[in-house]
Order: C-alpha cells, then sequence, then structure tokens
C-alpha cells in the first residue's frame, strides 16, 4: 500500500513539473520547489536501493536460499530498465538542445530588431540633437534675465521652443523658476545626480526619459548663465514630448527588443531548466525501476526461497512443516503442493509412531501374560536361535535366559550341563521341522531331576517373523504325586491282604512245631524243626516287610519343634561310630546354621536312613568313606538348610536314577528298598527338596529343607535339650 | 523632529563579497510615524549584471520587523512587512529605471552605477504610527535587503534558486526604538 502511494506521489510530482516546466504562471512558483521535493524523494530512493543492495550482499555472502537467483533477477530488471531509459535521455537531451539552439538562433529576426532599434535611437538623436542647440540658444538669452523676472520669461519661452515643462535652477539643483503645460503638474522633477554631475562638468545632458505609461520625454538640461552675467550658475532643464504616434512606435519597440533579449538570453538558463528537469525525472524513474526492481525480485523469489527452506527442512526431519501462501501462480501452486505434501508426510509419521505404540502396548500384554504363566515358553527364531522367553522358562530351566537371547539353544548347555536332553530334543525337533510335537523329557535342573512336558509348533511368518515356539511345564511334582498316591495304595493293600493272613501262619507253624517236634524224632523232627523255623522267620521277615510298607504309607502327625541339625547330624554320626562297621564319617558343618522348624525324629530317621543307604551301598571288602556337609542357602529360589552326604561307592545305576525315589528300586541284596523313599517322604513332608546326582567319583544326595519365616530362637533351648536326650 | 540611531549590529562584515551592506541607516520620527532611512552598498555578481544588460529587471525587497522584546518569551511582532524596488535597462534610451513598487516613483539614470546605488537605497519607508508603540517600552527594528528571486524570469528562477551567484542578501540590522 505504501508503495503505491509512494509510486503515486512521485507521478503526481514528476506531472507536475512537467507542468511547472512549461511555464504555466500557478506551477512556475512551484518549480523550485518541486525540484527540490523531487531531490529528497531522489535521495530517498537512493537510500533504499543501498539499503536493498547491502541486504543482497549480505544474503548472498551467507548464502541464503534464494540469494542467488534474486541478484541474477535484480540485474536482468535493471539492465532492462537501465538500457532503453538511457537511450531516450541521449536522444531527449540532444533533442532538447538543438531545439531550444535552433529556436533561439533567429539570426535574421535579431538582426532587424537590432536595427529597429538602432533606427529609432537615431530618429530620437535627431531630434535631440535639434532640442539641445535651440535649448543652448534659449539659454544663452537667458543671461540676461534675473531670477526674479525668470517666471514671466520661461513661460513664453518653454511656449518658443514648444516644452511641455521648461525649469530653471541652479547648479545645485534649487529650482529657481519653472514653467509647465499643464498647469495641474507638480512640482517639477529635480534631476538626479549623474546628470548634475555631468552639468557642473560643464557638458549639456540630453536622454530620453522613459516615464511609465506616459511613455517617453526628451529630457535636455543645458548650463545658463547666471543673472549677473556670470556663466554656468544656472541650470536650464526642459521636458519635450514625443507625439502619441512615435511614443507608441518607440514603445513596440523597445518592448520587442526587450523581449528578445531577454529570451535569447534566458535561453541557457531553460535549457538548462528543461536538462536538470529531465535528469531528474530519468533519475527517479532509474531508481524507482531499480528500487522496483529489488521488491519484484523479493517477490518472485520469496515463494522459492520457502520452497528450499521447507525442503531443507523435511530433509532434516521437520515433517509438516507449512509454507505461506504464495498467490495464485505456478509458484503458488507449487507451494501449496509442497503443503499437502508435508502434512501427509507428517500424517504418515504420526500413523507410524500411533501403530508403533500398538504394538508396543500389545507387546507388553503379551509379555505379562507370559509372564504370569506358570509353563515355560520359549521362541526361536529360524535358525534355532533364542527370541521370546517368559520368567517361568527362567525358573524352570534354571538359567537366566535374558543373557543368552540371540543366541543358539546350545550355549544354555555351557551353564547347565543338566538341559542336554531337552536340548537336544528340540534341536531333533528342528532338525525335523516337525510342525506341531508333544514330548516328555527328563532334565537336571537346580531343583534336582524335573521332568519336563514340552510341547512345540513352528511359528508362521519368514525369516524375520517365523520361528519355532516351545512351551513345557515342570511336571516332576505331578508325576510323583502320581507315584506316591499309587505306592500308597499298594502299602495299604499289602498290610491288609498279607499282614491279616501272616499272624495264622505263624502262630499255625509254631503250633505244629510245638505239639510234632518232640513227638519226631530223627530225620523227620530235623525237617520238622528246619521247615518250621523257616516258616516263623519267613513269616517275621515278611511282617517286618509289611510294617515298612505300612509305616511309609501311614503319614504320621509331625511333631514341629526348632531343631538344631548339626546337633541331630553329630549324635547320629556318633551312632555309627561306635558301630561295628566303621565307617570314615567327615563332617563339614557351618556352625551359623539357624534353626529348623521340624520333627526330630523324622528327621533323625531320614539321616539313618541316608547314612544307611551309602554303606549298603559300599562294595564288599571296602571301607566306607562318607562325607556331611551342611550349609546356609539363602537367594531367591529357596531360603532354607542344605545337607549333603557324598560318597565314594560305585554311584547310582542310570536305571535306578529314574526311580530312586520310589519304593522296591534297590541294587543291594539287603533291605525293603523303601530307604530311600522314606527318605523323600520326610523331606516333603517338611516341605523341602531332595536330589540325588553321580559324581565322578560316587554320589551325593542333596536335601534342602526350609526355615520359617519369623527366626525359632524361643525354642532354642528346648530343642538343644530335646536333641540332647535322645 | 529627527531622531537618529546607528544599527546596533556589526557593519560591513562582508564588503569583499556580493551582496548588500548597510552603509547607513536610521529610524527618523514624524509627526504621527516612524520612518526607515536605508542606504545599502550593493555589489552584483556577474550573473546579476549580465541579466541586468539583457535586460532582465532586478527586485530589491527589503524585509522589516518591528518586535517587543520579551525575556521569557518569543518577541512580540508588532509589524512586518516587505517593499520591493525594481532596477531594469531601458534599451530604446540606454537609461537604467529605478522603480519603488509602493510609491510608484520611478527614477531615471545614465550612469550604471549611481542607478544601482539609487535602487539600495530606501528612503521614508513608513514603519508603523506612533501611536502603536506603548510609551516608554522598549521595541526593535529589524531589516534586511535581498535580490528577490520570485520576481526572476520563470526560467532563470530555478538556476537562481540553485546558484550561490544569486543568493545576494544583506544581514539582519537591528535598531532600538523608544516608545
Amino acid at each position: 500500500m505504501a508503495r503505491v502511494l509512494l509510486c503515486l506521489l512521485l507521478l503526481v510530482s514528476l506531472y507536475l513539473l512537467s507542468v511547472a516546466t512549461q511555464d504555466s504562471a500557478v506551477f512556475g512558483r512551484l518549480h523550485p520547489w518541486l525540484l527540490f521535493f523531487n531531490t529528497i524523494c531522489l535521495a530517498g530512493l537512493l537510500g533504499l536501493i543501498v539499503w536493498n543492495l547491502t541486504r543482497l550482499i549480505l544474503q548472498r555472502r551467507r548464502g541464503q536460499p534464494g540469494s542467488r537467483i534474486t541478484v541474477r533477477l535484480v540485474t536482468m530488471f535493471v539492465i532492462l530498465a537501465l538500457v532503453p531509459v538511457s537511450v531516450v535521455y541521449y536522444f531527449s537531451v540532444q533533442f532538447l538542445n538543438r531545439g531550444i539552439e535552433s529556436w533561439f538562433d533567429a539570426r535574421l529576426e535579431q538582426q532587424v530588431i537590432e536595427d529597429a532599434l538602432n533606427l529609432s535611437q537615431a530618429s530620437f538623436d535627431m531630434r535631440m540633437r535639434e532640442l539641445l542647440s535651440r535649448m543652448e540658444s534659449a539659454a544663452f538669452n537667458l543671461g540676461r534675465m534675473s531670477d526674479a523676472m525668470a517666471p514671466v520669461s520661461l513661460s513664453q519661452l518653454r511656449e518658443e521652443l514648444g516644452a511641455a515643462e521648461l525649469t530653471l535652477m541652479a547648479s545645485s539643483g534649487r529650482i529657481i523658476a519653472t514653467s509647465a503645460q499643464e498647469p495641474s503638474a507638480m512640482l517639477p522633477q529635480r534631476p538626479e545626480e549623474d546628470i548634475l554631475l555631468q552639468l557642473r562638468q560643464g557638458r549639456p545632458y540630453v536622454g530620453l526619459d522613459p516615464v511609465g505609461e506616459a511613455g517617453i520625454q526628451i529630457r535636455v538640461l543645458v548650463p545658463a548663465p547666471g543673472g549677473d552675467g556670470r556663466p554656468d550658475q544656472r541650470l536650464l532643464q526642459g521636458l519635450f514630448p514625443v507625439s502619441p504616434r512615435v511614443n507608441a512606435l518607440a514603445d513596440s519597440v523597445q518592448e520587442a527588443y526587450a523581449r528578445h533579449q531577454e529570451v535569447g538570453y534566458l535561453s541557457r538558463p531553460l535549457q538548462e531548466t528543461f536538462t536538470l528537469t529531465l535528469s531528474l525525472v530519468l533519475l527517479l524513474s532509474v531508481l524507482f525501476a531499480v528500487w522496483s526492481a529489488f521488491y519484484a525480485a523479493r517477490r518472485l523469489v520469496e515463494p522459492i526461497r520457502y520452497l528450499a527452506e521447507g525442503t531443507e527442512a523435511v530433509a532434516a526431519g521437520d515433517y509438516g512443516k507449512q509454507l505461506p501462501p504464495a498467490g495464485r501462480d505456478e509458484l503458488g501452486f507449487l507451494v501449496r503442493s509442497f503443503n499437502d505434501m508435508s502434512r501427509r508426510v507428517a500424517q504418515a509419521r504420526d500413523d507410524a509412531r500411533s501403530s508403533q505404540v500398538q504394538v508396543e502396548s500389545q507387546r507388553a500384554y503379551l509379555e505379562t501374560v507370559l509372564g504370569r504363566l506358570s509353563s515355560g515358553v520359549v521362541a526361536l527364531d529360524m535358525d534355532g536361535n533364542l527370541r521370546t522367553w517368559n520368567r517361568a522358562a527362567d525358573q524352570i530351566l534354571g538359567v537366566p535366559l535374558r543373557s543368552f537371547t540371540g543366541k543358539p539353544l546350545k550355549t544354555l548347555l555351557g551353564r547347565q550341563t543338566g538341559l542336554e536332553a531337552f536340548v537336544a530334543m528340540v534341536e531333533r525337533r528342528l532338525a525335523n521341522r516337525s510342525q506341531e510335537w508333544r514330548e516328555q523329557v527328563s532334565v537336571t535342573g537346580p531343583a534336582g531331576r524335573q521332568v519336563l512336558m514340552c510341547s512345540g509348533a513352528s511359528l508362521p511368518g519368514g525369516t524375520g517373523t517365523g520361528g519355532y515356539v516351545i512351551v513345557f511345564d515342570d511336571v516332576t511334582a505331578l508325576i510323583q504325586a502320581q507315584r506316591d498316591a499309587a505306592w500308597g495304595e499298594v502299602a495299604r493293600r499289602l498290610a491288609h491282604e498279607i499282614k491279616n493272613p501272616l499272624t495264622p501262619i505263624q502262630l499255625s507253624a509254631e503250633r505244629l512245631r510245638r505239639k510234632c517236634l518232640n513227638v519226631l524224632e530223627g530225620r523227620e523232627r530235623e525237617v520238622l524243626d528246619r521247615g518250621t523255623q523257616t516258616i516263623i522267620e519267613q513269616v517275621d521277615a515278611m511282617k517286618a516287610m509289611v510294617n515298612a510298607f505300612t509305616e511309609y504309607a501311614h503319614t504320621p502327625q509331625l511333631e514341629l519343634v526348632p531343631v538344631d541339625l548339626n546337633g541331630l547330624v553329630k549324635q547320629v554320626v556318633e551312632l555309627y561310630r561306635a558301630g561295628s562297621e566303621r565307617p570314615s564319617l567327615r563332617l563339614a558343618l557351618d556352625e551359623d546354621l539357624p534353626l529348623l522348624r521340624a520333627d526330630a525324629g523324622r528327621l533323625r530317621q531320614l539321616l539313618h536312613n541316608l547314612i544307611k543307604n551309602a554303606l549298603e551301598a559300599t562294595l564288599p571288602g571296602e571301607r566306607c568313606e562318607l562325607e556331611i556337609s551342611s550349609r546356609c542357602v539363602d537367594d531367591e529360589r529357596f531360603r532354607g538348610v542344605e545337607l549333603r552326604l557324598r560318597d565314594f561307592g560305585p554311584g547310582f545305576s542310570e536305571d535306578v536314577m529314574n526311580h530312586l525315589f520310589e519304593p522296591y528300586v534297590t541294587t543291594k541284596a539287603r533291605g525293603t528298598g523303601l530307604g530311600m523313599p522314606i527318605v523323600k517322604k520326610i523331606v516333603e513332608e517338611h516341605h523341602g527338596i531332595i536330589s540325588a546326582e553321580n559324581l565322578a567319583d560316587g554320589a551325593q544326595v542333596t536335601v534342602r529343607l526350609p526355615v520359617p519365616e519369623l527366626p525359632v530362637q524361643s525354642y532354642a533351648l528346648e530343642a538343644r535339650t530335646d536333641g540332647e536326650d535322645r | 523632529m529627527l531622531m537618529a540611531a546607528w544599527p546596533v549590529s556589526v557593519l560591513s562584515e562582508n564588503s569583499g563579497r556580493a551582496g548588500f551592506t548597510l552603509v547607513s541607516g536610521n529610524i527618523r520620527t514624524g509627526t504621527d510615524v516612524h520612518y526607515l532611512d536605508a542606504r545599502y552598498d550593493a555589489t552584483l555578481t556577474a550573473d546579476a549584471n549580465d541579466a541586468l544588460d539583457n535586460g532582465v529587471p532586478l527586485t530589491l525587497e527589503l524585509q522589516v520587523r518591528v518586535t517587543r522584546p520579551r525575556r521569557w518569551w518569543w518577541d512580540a511582532e508588532l509589524v512586518e512587512f516587505s517593499q520591493r524596488q525594481e532596477l531594469r535597462y531601458h534599451a530604446l534610451s540606454r537609461r537604467y529605471v529605478v522603480h519603488n513598487h509602493a510609491t510608484g516613483d520611478r527614477r531615471i539614470f545614465f550612469r550604471r552605477d549611481v542607478a544601482v546605488a539609487a535602487w539600495s537605497t530606501l528612503e521614508s519607508v513608513p514603519l508603523l504610527q506612533r501611536r502603536q508603540l506603548e510609551h516608554g517600552q522598549r521595541y526593535e527594528v529589524e531589516a534586511r535587503v535581498r535580490l528577490d528571486l520570485d520576481a526572476l524570469p520563470h526560467p532563470l528562477r530555478t538556476v537562481a534558486f540553485v546558484s550561490p551567484e544569486w543568493r545576494l542578501v544583506s544581514d539582519w540590522y537591528k535598531w532600538p526604538l523608544e516608545g
């Protein structure tokens, strides 16, 4: 808006300047002021251009986008504006100079006017000379006339001479007497100093007086002798009119000459004025054009600059950048398209983000669900490397799976060798590319031997997403419970079905012996004796066996008291040291063991059974070596007391290992085969864990018994006493 | 009744330069009116002389101000006016005509120096009525003369505005005046 106003102002000012130059009465007076105003405008425009130029140079140095094209456009516009204007200016100035020169160079006219003037002057000169001589003679006659008589004589003389006014004055200019044709005439004019000066030098004066509207009159002054005869004491001035016709002609000649002279003289300033005005107009136009070039270039380049900046921003990751609108032309269309594109890119980015968030939440959901599962879940990729797992898998396998992510399952064996069967099974399934499978496998975990029920399936998808998932449950406890229940049933049946007939059998055998032994003699007596003896002994043995079963099947009421395990171990070991077999018993007991809350009698039986089992496993002829150690365990999975019995015998055979804690599993000639099952039963009654394993030179049984959450110090004294009593 | 007073300002500072310099000037008190008589020494530049020779009339403008000085405020202005006197060469009669626009007087000279001297002399310029002044009050009369560029012919005017050759002006001179 301001630009348009400025433009209009400049145009108006230039128009006024042009009008003023054409000698208009109104604007003529304004001309210098218009020139001044336009010069100010010129300075303002120049300042604007310098400012724009400086800005452009700075932008170019900074390498601002669009500055290069701005420079090119400005240069182009300026050249486009300058060349035609300069050509027009050159020819205008040439034309102006020659035109004005030729207008005023009318030599013939000048000559005519000068001749007319000279002619007029010559004509007046003749008349003036004549009047002078007449005046001189009249003045001579005045010599005889005194000052007092002068007025009368003058009047007469004036009429003789034909003068309009005749005045006699002293040499100082003081009027002595005067006579005028018009009685109403005012006091005669005193001659000017230059005339008086000339007369004082004795020279008469004659000349034309241009007296304004009255036209021209001839003034003649001659020295007149004084009244007393002295010469040059007085002056006689005569004013002679010129005929109206001559007056008019003289006026015309004077007017024409003056005008011609003035115009000729003024041609140079006029030319200068025109040139000045033209130059100013040209300069203003050019500067305005240059300034407009800057403006136009900037307007044109602005959308391009925006686009460049916008592209840079998008390249730098600032999606969604919106550029200011840039009109309705092709550039505007480009800017609109850019804005559209940028908006869509930003929208796509936001969509991607939200779907990522969705995926993350689903993943977290899945992880939570998996984490809460009691079944272990392990996912493998196509190459058999570990991808995902849950906490239950960690616990069941006893390995922190996090550190094995992305590694083959085989690497687990470096940490937990007991998982070999599991790993081998999985690898076999993977190699067979089984789609769905289900298999039971037993491994040795941190809690000893475990039976895992595994099921697997291949996951859909390609290299990135596909793979396998294996779900496994620790079914050890389940199987054991099933077996325990079965064996309990067996034991009860045995007790019921077998024990009952045993007593009559024994009684009958004893009766038979008592009745018949004394009756028979010789060989019959010996057979009977041996036969009944065998029956009674075997029935006793059977009874003992059935009792053992009964005991196994029967779950006694536990008397839970604080128990010092170390003390108990020492007591039992002492008994064996005194025994006939004299085994080598080494103790490595942790003295800081916490008190257990347990049934001391059952624990004693446990120890007996374990020691006995070890002794029985010793090969005949070898001395039994036994190492008993205890320690306190406190980790996240178990908190309690651990007791280890290690022998250096042949170890458990592979067959026995799977059913070690089941009744009637024995490798020994002696024994009921219930030692280890009872041990296990006691451990389980105390919520403990038992495990057995073969070492390089013998076997080791580990019993873990939990300690209660609350300390049991209050029972300590009682426990010790109790322990010592037994 | 003649009250003569010399101007307070320093005289003839620029006598060497073209322009106008006050030679003599005084305030004259008539019966009812105060008059200013001022005679300036005019030195014309070559351009001005040239223009005069070519029939261009030169106009002298006398600018006069009568003020009452005030101590804490701008001076109160009683009268302000200007008077013009024209000098022109009459080619036919080869005479210089000095024409006072205020009085209409026309004086004719055949010598140029005398004509210029008459042109730059202004006598009996009425300033103001005596009754316009308060008795006992002090007043100041300020005056200067300059070549009136606005009176020049139009083509010359633009050049005259720009060129220093045409800047013919006297200083302001001050005369005290008692009421």
